[in-house]
């Protein structure tokens, strides 16, 4: 260890002068001088501390205000991750870069970004179905089923899922959250909106499948074991970019003829959509009838 | 730092969680400690101090804020802290943490998974220096050699010696030109 280098201080000079110069002193000596296993031991220690913090034991209740809290706000998607990184049941996830990407990929996904989706569904009997998908974090989600914009579209709103047929005279039917896109036929195994990498990966884990990952950490393919539900998809590819966005997601069945051939999502872009457009009312003149359910 | 509450107790994920942040950040955590207290024992306790301050507060964390910012400005509390202590040792001004501070958000959001990855453009201007200039910074910080055995091995005299480092390093500086739009 070294001390700062008061032999090589300006004599004098303004705190700018002085944080340049601490600044770059400091990154040279971790340009040259890089020592990853001094930083593990410092981090285990700072760990180990952590780990005798009375604080730090699992708690065996919920937070009494989950609404104030970050972890909380995190969702279904922080537990998936989290459950991952707890099992490190896949080798990928050994690795330090990829627990950082996830960790940055949740964050990313908390903010309130809108990810745009290409959807299409390639079935066995008639013509390829395409439409476009949107996801805001993990509660929102609106799906435009065919080419037109009149849609049908459905979705999950603040409070509830929701259905806008076509046809104009249908009524929109509004259901409890959830329950809309479990029918999509994309959702098995990918439960919209959670299109999240560590969801999709603790689903496939769940249905017992074979993951492997490409050289480059931004690939992975799965394929059903023989423990995977006999409806399991027979492959699923996946392309993820660096911060854990999915890139492209393609859901293969090959042999079940009650479910499309292959469904794929490609992302397109994440222009901003209003709040609203997760809601149904954007999607009719607001004159229809609406059908709770 | 005195706690001032101690809200729920910390379920398992939250501190997995936490451990992979903490894991992501480490490394520029400690440099900018660094930065500001030398690489001495003060900055291993002010590391420390930090990490256990930011697991026990970590539901006060607004996510709407990078989390390495949040790590460094409770690392500011505990330098300051210790500066109270130390006064004698430590002659920090709170313009000159808030100054490195800067610094420091603007490598964090450099591209990269980790510190090493976001200190490409360092790597990139370290070897477009002129040989002499490299050789000099080579020798002050990979074989951490000053004074008399720095000016040696440069053949030189111990003041060339430290002015050939000054100014290697003063052609890194990042408002200068070699780092171009490195960091701003």
């Amino acid at each position: 260890m070294t001390e700062h280098e008061p032999a090589d201080a300006p004599s004098s000079g303004s705190n700018e002068v002085e944080a340049d110069r601490r600044f770059v002193d400091s990154l040279l000596h971790q340009h040259f001088h890089a020592d990853p296993a001094a930083n593990q031991e410092r981090l285990s220690r700072a760990l180990r501390e952590l780990a005798v913090d009375p604080r730090a034991r699992p708690a065996d209740r919920t937070p009494a205000d989950p609404g104030s809290s970050w972890w909380s706000t995190a969702g279904r998607w922080t537990l998936a991750a989290s459950t991952l990184l707890t099992l490190g049941l896949i080798p990928f996830l050994l690795s330090d870069s990829a627990t950082a990407a996830i960790a940055r990929s949740i964050r990313a996904m908390s903010q309130a970004i809108d990810f745009h989706y290409e959807l299409q569904i390639e079935s066995r009997l008639g013509p390829t179905l395409r439409g476009e998908v949107w996801i805001r974090g993990t509660e929102r989600a609106a799906v435009r089923l065919g080419p037109g914009p009149d849609g049908p579209w459905l979705g999950e709103g603040r409070n509830a899922g929701w259905i806008v047929p076509l046809l104009p005279v249908a009524p929109v039917v509004v259901v409890e959250r959830g329950k809309v896109l479990e029918n999509l036929p994309a959702n098995q195994p990918t439960p919209l909106p959670f299109l999240h990498f560590t969801v999709l990966l603790e689903q496939l884990e769940a249905n017992a499948f074979d993951v492997e990952f490409g050289a480059d950490e931004q690939t992975i393919e799965a394929r059903p074991t023989a423990d995977s539900p006999p409806d399991a998809p027979t492959g699923v590819s996946l392309r993820i970019t660096a911060e854990g966005v999915v890139r492209e997601l393609v859901v293969r069945w090959e042999q079940d003829v009650l479910r499309p051939k292959q469904v794929t999502l490609r992302w397109l872009d994440q222009t901003p959509v209003p709040e609203s457009f997760y809601e149904h009312e954007a999607h009719h003149d607001g004159r229809r009838v609406i059908d709770r359910r | 730092m005195t706690e001032t509450r101690d809200p729920e107790p910390r379920t398992d994920c939250e501190l997995k969680l936490f451990e992979a942040l903490a894991r992501e950040h480490s490394e520029l955590l400690y440099t900018y400690i660094a930065s500001c207290v030398g690489r001495t024992s003060l900055a291993d306790d002010v590391y420390q101090d930090t990490l256990v301050t930011a697991w026990r507060r970590i539901r006060d964390f607004d996510q709407t804020r990078p989390f390495g910012a949040w790590l460094r400005g409770i690392a500011r509390l505990q330098i300051r802290a210790h500066r109270r202590e130390r006064a004698a040792q430590l002659s920090l001004s709170d313009e000159l943490l808030d100054a490195l501070s800067t610094r420091f958000a603007a490598v964090e959001r450099q591209a990269g998974d980790d510190l090493q990855a976001k200190l490409a453009f360092l790597r990139q201007c370290v070897g477009a220096l002129a040989e002499r200039d490299r050789e000099a910074l080579e020798i002050r910080y990979q074989e951490g050699l000053r004074g008399s055995p720095l000016a040696e091995r440069l053949s030189t005299s111990i003041e060339n010696g430290k002015k050939i480092v000054q100014r290697a390093r003063a052609r890194l500086h990042p408002t200068q030109a070699p780092l171009g739009g490195g960091l701003t």
